[in-house]
């Protein structure tokens, strides 16, 4: 019989280990639970199928980030975008009640910026790690959560 | 953005996360995926067998007639 590449306690620590940081960065590209869901699962079947060989952990969690970004931002580019946002849904994405206006301003921002700005805030990357996670220049990682930022707070300030 | 709205920023960001209902959802869904691929990868198998044991019914009677 042949042999299966990952087995299931394997499949189950992986995404155990990295399903919520992979959900996080489709989330923000995505904003929608579903979608970012399918992006999670494309993500892990491209690692089982590649079985790529990583230096250490951090390789493997930056080139999992990578391909989750790359697909969710296909994704985006190919659907047909909602406009619109339910407060049901972005609870059930682990969102406070209290957090939903301003995850409507966060959501709003172009998908450029928006991994960018995760890896940043929420995964705590330095710019240099995140040009290299990307595969982008370091300026541009820069530029990106520059123009990120003023259009968020322009957002705010707008809804204020 | 001032500190208080980069907190924000982050705070907002990290609640997002899979429950672990659909962690055990997702899991499920791909040990199906890793499973159907061992099935063809099983009958790949057993063809690579069957085309195994059609070449010793030829090679085999072939070297013993040509060892007499």
């Amino acid at each position: 019989m042949a042999e299966r590449r990952f087995t299931n306690e394997e499949i189950s620590e992986l995404v155990d280990r990295y399903g919520s940081m992979i959900f996080r960065i489709a989330y923000c590209i995505l904003c929608n639970k579903d979608d970012a869901e399918d992006a999670v699962q494309d993500t892990f079947m491209k690692y089982m199928t590649k079985a790529p060989e990583f230096t250490d952990e951090e390789h493997r969690k930056a080139w999992l980030i990578r391909v989750s970004a790359n697909i969710s931002k296909n994704m985006f580019k190919l659907r047909i975008r909602r406009h619109t946002l339910s407060l049901e849904e972005v609870k059930s994405a682990g969102i406070p009640e209290s957090d939903f206006e301003a995850f409507e301003i966060i959501s709003a921002l172009p998908a450029k910026y928006k991994p960018v700005m995760t890896l940043h805030y929420a995964e705590g990357y330095k710019c240099s790690e995140i040009a290299e996670i990307l595969g982008i220049s370091e300026d541009a990682v820069k530029k990106r959560l520059q123009k990120g930022r003023a259009l968020l707070k322009n957002e705010i300030e707008r809804t204020e | 953005m001032t500190d208080i709205q980069t907190a924000e920023f982050m705070k907002i960001i990290s609640s997002v996360a899979l429950s672990p209902e659909d962690k055990a959802e997702i899991t499920g869904r791909l040990i199906k995926s890793a499973d159907s691929k061992n099935i063809i990868t099983k009958k790949r198998a057993a063809a690579a067998g069957i085309a195994v044991a059609i070449a010793a019914g030829f090679v085999i009677p072939y070297v013993r007639n040509k060892s007499r």
